[in-house]
């Protein structure tokens, strides 16, 4: 099963809060490249479940393994898997104090330690790829939700991060914002980036994803290519839960 | 339901009652109308009453003779004018309120960020001090601090010195080892200054480089050794060249350095005396240096006190302290000069016991030295080379130039029923400052936390997620943000300690209006001095939210 090129390895990853039992003994693993999606009903663990992947949330049982490093109590671990994992959050969370720029910049100077030159150009390339190099010098309370939200993509890409998980990165945005979002995501999947993506956009799943994830009450409920998932479901609550997303 | 035209009305123009803009400009005229009658209406009321009640108009009293005295503060003297007194007073609030600002902000930034803290012990010992604190009145605190704390700490001569340090606590306030700045030392201010231009411009410098090249430098460590470097050399210049610091002493003693005194203390240490109480033979001859004495001194007067416990005969341990304590060298010079200072300071570096002699002027201080009262005689090199001009014999005694630091560290020493030397702060300063300090913290506390808390947890996450490590997250991303938080309601503590210093005239701390209200007894010009603390208020406090201000501005964040 285990194979070279599986860059996500979790085992039986198990989180509580307090006595809520948040994840339920998840396992999968995630290939180099692969953009797998994972869908689900709200509160059943998904985003603490991508979360854990760069510690944003801590596992208390099992193993992840990130790009051959094992996700533990060592700083040293997590500060090289942070390196390598780009995120993008449902809230953006770009540095309202800083610039477009600074905000991409902040990191490949201060984690990478990369010039200011080299790091101002690498987030040129970036902002031209989600195809706001203009705003480069406007505070992010100057722009759209969309356009912030592809500022934070181009913030995390900046770091040339090796996987990207993206925590419903749609739900905040008004309905004619979320394509230029997509289509951002959708060209970084073409470019063969590994992406994990928490998202409602059952179009992206179909259309862009190698893998889809049904996630329900803290665990995996089935895992299948985006085809037969939406047509074979097998699953009765993968079929509930697809019944009443797809009909309304 | 109004039917309403889609045609405008024909109406050409809009008539003056109606037009929101000349509506505007009146309501500013009327204000301003009744402000100017407000203030005619009270400058004309204190006039009349003045002349019906003969009251004196006019700040000339400011200079008349204030003939009072003022317990600490600023050079003063009874002889000098009402407006000097109330200046003294001024400096007071000014010194106080600084200080008690600089304080506030470092243990209200500690405490707001340990009630955050994920340590339990630490969190909730910051939130008891803060709900303690914020809840006693900022008045009983002061008494408390004042009459329960420090008046009753002990006495002079038991002062307290907390882990050995050059600290002593006692009735009589606080004394603190202090920097003493000499004679050289705006020159070597002037240095100091240099060095920071010369390692601001060299890390502007390597910062570029580095952000051209990628390559890091070790901007720091270049900065750190710049600095130093230049300070030293300023250091060696002024100590060297400016301070023209020296001692005079006897020649035939050959003394070069005041550690040479050493010596002439140990002969003053009466053997024969200590011998007549029947001290160990081998005892006395174990006393070798200043140090010895000194430790022998501690363990009598620990077998004094056992002995006094045990209702023991002490008098011949007594008499034996009272001979070691004898030996001493006598010092003198001009009350609080810098020769004197550093010339106490130096031997009892030594552990030599050291009498001060100090007179106010160098003349007095020559006429002691003449007489024989003293060893030596501290002062600047001409002002000793004058004085010895007029001995009767000037070859016999030599004059020792002794370069002194830019900076010499005053240290207190117990002499007696007295501490000599540091800095002394009065019971009433002490307490006043731990009072504001500890008062307006608790709630600076609360600031910096809630200002630590408007932070988004998003923004924190997302830190994280980028790889930056947890100081990075802290400097980067938590303070810049808190910040704009922070400083409006911070102004407000700041604004509020600075008032509140006022409260100093029920500890009798000598405050502007501690000093305004007996300055109104006295002169009975009691609305000048009340226009006097408007004025001096106002000043404060606008300065220092000028300052606030402008710092808040530079830290906004831009919006659409």
């Amino acid at each position: 099963m285990l194979s070279d090129n599986d860059i996500i390895i979790c085992e039986e990853v198990h989180k509580w809060y307090g006595e809520y039992h948040a994840l339920r003994g998840v396992s999968t693993t995630v290939k180099e490249g692969e953009v797998v999606v994972i869908i689900g009903p709200s509160g059943s663990g998904k985003s603490t479940w991508i979360r854990t992947i760069n510690r944003l949330e801590e596992h208390q049982k099992g193993r992840i393994i990130v790009d051959g490093t094992e996700l533990n109590n060592d700083l040293r671990n997590i500060q090289e898997i942070r390196r390598e994992v780009g995120m993008v959050f449902q809230q953006f969370n770009l540095f309202p104090h800083l610039t477009v720029m600074q905000n991409i910049t902040l990191a490949p100077i201060n984690v990478r330690k990369w010039s200011r030159d080299r790091a101002e150009e690498e987030a040129m390339k970036q902002l031209e790829r989600v195809k706001i190099p203009e705003q480069a010098n406007k505070y992010p309370g100057q722009l759209s939700g969309g356009q912030q939200q592809r500022v934070a993509i181009a913030r995390a890409l900046a770091m040339q991060p090796k996987i990207m998980l993206f925590d419903e990165p749609t739900s905040a945005l008004d309905p004619e914002m979320i394509k230029e979002v997509l289509d951002a995501m959708q060209e970084l999947a073409e470019s063969g980036m590994t992406i994990m993506a928490v998202t409602h956009e059952m179009g992206f799943a179909k259309n862009v994803a190698n893998r889809v994830i049904f996630f329900d009450q803290g665990n995996i409920v089935e895992e299948k290519p985006p085809q037969q998932f939406f047509d074979n479901p097998e699953e009765e609550r993968t079929k509930l839960f697809l019944n009443q997303i797809l009909h309304h | 339901m109004a039917t309403t035209s889609p045609n405008l009305k024909a109406e050409a123009r809009i008539p003056l009652w109606r037009d929101v803009r000349v509506l505007a400009v009146i309501g500013q005229l009327i204000a301003l109308v009744l402000v100017l009658a407000g203030i005619g209406w009270l400058v004309n009321n204190f006039l009349e009453n003045a002349e019906t009640q003969g009251l004196k108009i006019g700040f000339d009293f400011l200079n008349t003779t204030a003939a009072f005295d003022i317990s600490e503060g600023i050079d003063y003297q009874a002889t000098d004018t009402f407006g000097r007194a109330l200046w003294v007073g001024i400096v007071n609030t000014i010194r106080v309120s600084f200080l008690g600002i600089i304080l506030t902000t470092l243990l209200g930034t500690i405490l707001g960020i340990a009630r955050l803290s994920s340590n339990w012990l630490i969190s909730k010992i910051a939130t008891i001090y803060i709900e303690i604190i914020r809840n006693v009145p900022l008045l009983v605190l002061l008494f408390f601090l004042y009459f329960a704390v420090i008046l009753k700490l002990p006495a002079v001569k038991d002062s307290i010195q907390p882990f050995g340090l050059p600290i002593f606590l006692n009735q009589r306030g606080i004394t603190l080892s202090g920097l003493e700045p000499t004679v050289g030392f705006p020159v070597w201010l002037a240095f100091v200054v240099l060095a920071l231009i010369l390692v601001m411009a060299l890390w502007t410098i390597q910062s570029r480089a580095e952000e051209r090249t990628g390559q890091p430098s070790n901007k720091l460590a270049t900065a750190v050794v710049a600095f130093l470097l230049v300070i030293g050399a300023g250091w060696y210049v002024t100590s060297a060249f400016i301070s023209d610091q020296a001692f005079m002493a006897v020649a035939s003693r050959n003394i070069d350095r005041y550690e040479d005194f050493e010596a002439i203390y140990m002969l003053r240490v009466d053997d024969d005396a200590l011998k007549d109480t029947g001290m160990n033979a081998q005892l006395i001859d174990s006393l070798k240096t200043p140090e010895d004495v000194l430790n022998l001194q501690g363990e009598l007067a620990q077998q004094i006190s056992q002995a006094d416990a045990a209702g023991e005969d002490t008098s011949v341990l007594s008499s034996q302290l009272d001979i070691l304590k004898d030996a001493s060298i006598t010092v003198c010079g001009v009350e609080n000069s810098v020769g004197i200072v550093n010339a106490a300071s130096q031997l009892r570096r030594k552990s030599i016991q050291v009498k001060v002699k100090d007179e106010n002027s160098i003349a007095k201080a020559g006429k002691n030295y003449a007489s024989g009262d003293c060893d030596v005689l501290a002062g600047t090199g001409s002002e000793l080379a004058a004085e010895r001009a007029l001995l009767d014999d000037p070859q016999a005694h030599e004059i020792i130039s002794t370069p002194i630091s830019p900076l010499v560290v005053n240290t207190p020493a117990p002499a007696g029923f007295n501490i000599q030397g540091g800095n002394k702060l009065s019971p009433e300063f002490a307490a006043l400052l731990a009072g504001l300090v500890i008062y307006t913290s608790a709630f600076a506390a609360e600031i910096v936390r809630a200002g630590i808390l408007a932070v988004s947890k998003g923004q924190s996450e997302a830190a994280r997620a980028l790889g930056l490590t947890e100081g990075q997250r802290l400097r980067l991303i938590v303070l810049p943000q808190a910040m704009r938080v922070i400083i409006p309601p911070m102004t407000s503590q700041y604004l509020n300690l600075t008032k509140n210093s006022s409260l100093a005239v029920a500890i009798a701390f000598p405050d502007l209006v501690a000093v305004g209200n007996t300055v109104m007894n006295q002169s009975g010009f009691a609305v000048q001095v009340i226009l006097v603390f408007i004025a001096s208020y106002l000043t404060l406090s606008l300065s220092i939210s000028a300052f606030l201000n402008w710092y808040n501005k530079k830290v906004a964040l831009v919006e659409r």
